[in-house]
């Protein structure tokens, strides 16, 4: 009676598992999270970043100090 | 956490011995690719500097969501919601307004407008594609196997692939490789469907693999010992050399942060060509070497490897790139191979076959590794035997039933042709695969591309990275089916495994045919006299004609090509790009030159007038 009663609940949580991993791909849902949450908190994150400027740079300094840095 | 040395210590003698296990199995035949321990390789991480980072990155969550306009993201995704919803319903009336054979075959068979799928101003999709009940459950299977595959390459060495995500743009277009699955697959079903996936599998396999050594070997992660065994070449330079240094692993330095990205996602090398633009660099220069260049510029390739090979091809704009890259990395030690342009002269064999033994050599000095014949060999007798089931594909295509027909398949082939060079023992089974599936569907007569398939068409020049699914919305909107793509239409030739210095020979000649190399600076009878021949061999009925606006070579050719392809009374549609840049020809703007054709010269209606006019311009 256990053992059937834990069968049917495995089925179950699969069942379920499976039919929650078919709504995220059908309707897209981990392309959603990605492009909605994960893109615009990256792109924050890149343009917080300290990076070096090449606009900042003297022409004639381009070669010597901005390339070799 | 700090490790100590000891603990390091350990670690390393742990990853010698697994090393030399995996010798053993090698010479076995047992051997796994890649190398496990090539993924083990760890030596001096800053584990302080990764806590610091990771701090950072907590600390840059913490500050966003404190300063984030709660109210206006909730009230976005709430009326993405009501969008969604609506869309929903709209799909829920017109299947109730059906007849009930007509659900039913919406039901097995799938959607059969796909324009829909789309929403002005959005990145993703509305929703993933009804292909029918048996190809959407196969699908989301290869979904589900294509995140799994993801997450357990990535899992092999998290941190420092985390530590690159969180430092490269580049790395976060590569979460939507699964988005870039369905965009080449859309439309496809059955047996079409299956060979696309298992295609597309192998090469985001290997871009998964090399991702990870990429973030492995840079110095911001700690240049583990693996980078003494990375060879970096340029990312148009074939793969086979590494063949004779199986204890090596060659990476395509650029292919991961500019050329397979700029696949991916269309919006990815605009910061390079502007930072590169404003360097100085004329902005009528091809693309694939202005965004190489730009890439160094805004630092968005990491500093890796023990040297680079760089390269002449496909064109004089590689040799610039090349010059960035030694200006950028002074310390790394670059061999450049620069082949004959005019490979059908035989006397220039010879040049070429020295200069790879420079190579060789070259390697063999930086590296310490040894050149081994055998590992060459069987790699080449693998490669043959890939060429050979390419060529198989080609017959199939030739005839009135062709079955591989898409994006996936020219993907896989120029990857397998430029970069693989068999050297992954997993895509010959691959390759085993596909064809039975192919074969299988030909003796079954099967439409590759069900209801659609109207017009047998062809592909030469250069194609638009930014729009590399372009083929299957030819196919999905005009029943434009291309059976080939001119950068697939290489060196089909058996490679010598016996004769070594044969074999050096014919190397040299699979290298100088390089994708690309071969007809846009082979001359002018092999990029114009060519596309006739092929034309009639593949009856060809419509040329999808690409410009890169910025490709001397191919703008030389413009005017000779229009007046011959009157002469011939062919379809020849001309379609401008500028190859990794969207803005200068949008994704819109090269679907509506085929619109207008098909419209006004062949007086045709779309099979799917869904997807005639929608906006993509955003999307990945
Ligand atoms: S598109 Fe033209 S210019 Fe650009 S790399 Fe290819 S052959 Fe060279």
């Amino acid at each position: 009676m256990k053992a059937k009663k834990n069968i049917k609940r495995t089925v179950g949580a699969l069942a379920a598992a499976y039919a929650g991993l078919f709504c995220v791909f059908y309707f897209d849902l981990d392309g959603k999270l990605l492009y909605y949450v994960v893109e615009p908190f990256m792109k924050r994150h890149f343009d917080n970043m300290e990076r070096r400027d090449p606009h900042t740079v003297p022409y004639e300094q381009i070669d010597s100090e901005y390339m070799k840095k | 956490m700090v490790l100590s040395t000891e603990l390091l210590g350990i670690r390393n003698a742990l990853a010698e011995k697994r090393e030399i296990k995996a010798k053993k199995a090698a010479a076995n035949g047992k051997a796994k690719f890649p190398n496990p321990a090539f993924f083990r390789a760890k030596d001096n991480i800053d584990w302080k500097a990764q806590g610091k980072n990771l701090m950072e990155v907590v600390g840059i969550c913490t500050e966003m969501f404190k300063e984030a306009d709660h109210k206006a993201f909730w009230k976005l995704q709430a009326e993405r919601c009501k969008d969604d919803l609506n869309r929903c319903i709209l799909e829920f009336k017109q299947a109730t307004q059906m007849s009930p054979e007509e659900l039913k075959d919406v039901f097995l068979n799938g959607e059969k407008t796909l324009g829909k799928l789309y929403r002005k101003g959005d990145m993703a999709t509305v929703r993933r594609e009804w292909k029918g009940a048996v190809d959407t459950a196969y699908d989301f299977k290869e979904w589900l196997k294509m995140w799994g595959m993801l997450l357990m390459t990535f899992s092999k060495d998290l941190v420092p692939a985390l530590n690159s995500a969180l430092y490269y743009r580049w790395m976060i277009s590569y979460f939507c490789c699964v988005g870039f699955m369905d965009k080449n697959t859309f439309g496809q079903k059955g047996s079409a469907l299956r060979m696309s996936h298992l295609m597309i599998y192998d090469i985001f396999r290997y871009v998964a693999e090399n991702l990870v050594f990429l973030a492995k070997c840079d110095k911001k992660n700690g240049n583990s010992v693996l980078n003494k065994k990375v060879v970096l070449f340029d990312e148009m330079t074939m793969g086979q050399i590494m063949a004779g240094f199986p204890d090596l692993v060659g990476i395509p330095y650029q292919l991961m942060p500019v050329f397979l990205v700029s696949e991916i996602d269309q919006l990815t090398c605009i910061p390079y060509i502007d930072a590169v633009e404003s360097f100085g660099l004329p902005a009528d220069t091809c693309p694939v070497p202005s965004s190489e260049c730009g890439a160094l510029v805004i630092d968005a390739l990491p500093h890796m490897g023990s040297c680079f090979i760089s390269s002449s091809m496909p064109c004089d704009g590689s040799v610039m790139a090349s010059e960035y890259m030694s200006r950028r990395f002074p310390d790394l030690p670059v061999y450049h191979l620069t082949f004959p342009v005019r490979y059908e002269y035989e006397e220039t064999t010879q040049d070429a076959v020295e200069d790879i033994k420079g190579c060789i050599k070259f390697v063999e000095e930086i590296t310490g590794a040894k050149w081994n014949w055998d590992a060459y060999f069987k790699q080449m007798k693998r490669f043959n035997e890939e060429t050979a089931y390419e060529l198989q594909k080609w017959e199939v295509n030739k005839t009135d039933y062709p079955q591989i027909i898409g994006p996936c398949y020219e993907l896989f082939r120029k990857w397998n042709y430029e970069m693989d060079g068999g050297a992954d023992p997993r895509t010959m089974r691959t390759f085993e695969k596909v064809n039975d599936i192919m074969m299988k569907a030909y003796e079954r007569r099967e439409e590759a591309w069900r209801g659609k398939m109207k017009y047998r068409g062809i592909v030469w020049s250069c194609p638009a990275h930014y729009y590399a699914n372009f083929s299957n919305w030819l196919a999905n909107c005009w029943g434009i089916d291309i059976l080939v793509e001119m950068e697939s239409l290489n060196f089909t030739k058996v490679l010598e495994t016996e004769d070594k210095e044969e074999a050096l020979m014919d190397l040299a000649r699979l290298y100088e045919r390089m994708v690309m190399r071969r007809h846009t600076n082979g001359g002018y009878h092999n990029v114009v006299d060519e596309l006739w021949r092929q034309v009639e061999d593949w009856r060809a009925e419509i040329i999808i004609m690409y410009q890169n606006v910025a490709c001397k070579n191919m703008a030389t050719l413009q005017g000779i090509l229009d007046d011959q392809c009157r002469d011939k009374n062919y379809h020849m549609i001309w379609i401008e790009h500028d190859l990794m840049d969207p803005r200068t020809v949008s994704r819109k703007n090269m679907r509506g030159k085929v619109n207008e054709y098909m419209r006004t010269v062949m007086r045709a209606e779309p099979i799917d007038p869904t997807l005639e006019e929608f906006d993509d311009e955003t999307a990945m």
